[in-house]
């Protein structure tokens, strides 16, 4: 599958690694894929995403303070909910992650991670392209569903269908 | 003064969908705790029958539960 990534595809994917080291993280999740293709601010993912009103520096800053609450799989409203019976989510998460982060190892590919991989794929195979770009990668994310990924897209009114359409319409216009 | 804590506490006292809701979340976070510890333990050699001692749960339990992780 690799092999038909585009050159700028592949350093995103290198890049969410980086994302997920820095950021103290075992797994590479969605949101770190999703904050590599925000960091190449001339790749056609992220200036769909500048287009539809995701400015990419603060996108990624919310992704990480979204992201950093997560011990994989909970969410801003667990952490209400856990407010409410005086539990501090950022705190728990905080005390845990510090002590993770003495021992790092090279983080690995998350689950999630993997299927918007290949969904990316099969966005391409539907789009008729015989490549996996950018554009692809982050129609894979939102497909996979990762609840990072869309509500940081939802905080700035981006709907999965509303990106899907501004990608086949950039599509179009560059080839 | 009524703080927004207060009034949290008054809420989840009152409504069992936000008491269940905390429910909910205290599992997962529990889930997830676990699976954290029990990869550093992993990582620093324990044995899965020690971690299991400590979590009081056998060693074919952890083991089935985190052998993939």
């Amino acid at each position: 599958m690799f092999e038909r990534f585009t050159k700028r595809a592949r350093a995103v994917v290198g890049g969410a690694f980086e994302v997920a080291e820095g950021a103290g993280a075992a797994d590479v999740r969605p949101e770190h894929l999703l904050t590599a293709i925000l960091r190449d601010e001339d790749c056609l993912a992220t200036r769909v995403l500048s287009d539809l009103g995701a400015d990419p520096a603060s996108t990624r800053a919310d992704l990480e303070r979204r992201g950093s609450r997560y011990l994989d799989g909970l969410d801003d409203e667990d952490a209400e909910a856990l407010a409410t019976i005086g539990i501090d989510l950022d705190a728990v998460v905080r005390r845990v992650g510090d002590e993770g982060r003495s021992r790092r190892r090279r983080p690995k590919i998350s689950r999630a991670s993997k299927k918007a991989l290949e969904l990316a794929l099969r966005e391409a195979v539907a789009l008729r392209h015989n490549y996996i770009g950018t554009e692809h990668l982050l129609l894979g994310l939102v497909r996979g569903g990762d609840k990072v990924v869309l509500d940081t897209l939802a905080a700035v009114e981006i709907t999965p269908a509303g990106l899907r359409a501004a990608v086949a319409d950039a599509v179009r216009r560059a080839s | 003064m009524t703080t927004e804590s207060d009034l949290a506490t008054a809420a989840s006292a009152s409504d069992p969908r936000v008491g269940l809701r905390a429910v909910r979340a205290l599992r997962r976070l529990l889930e997830e705790l676990e699976r954290v510890q029990v990869r550093r333990a992993r990582q620093r050699g324990w044995s899965w029958a020690e971690i299991g001692e400590v979590l009081e749960v056998s060693r074919q339990a952890v083991h089935k539960k985190h052998g993939r992780d």
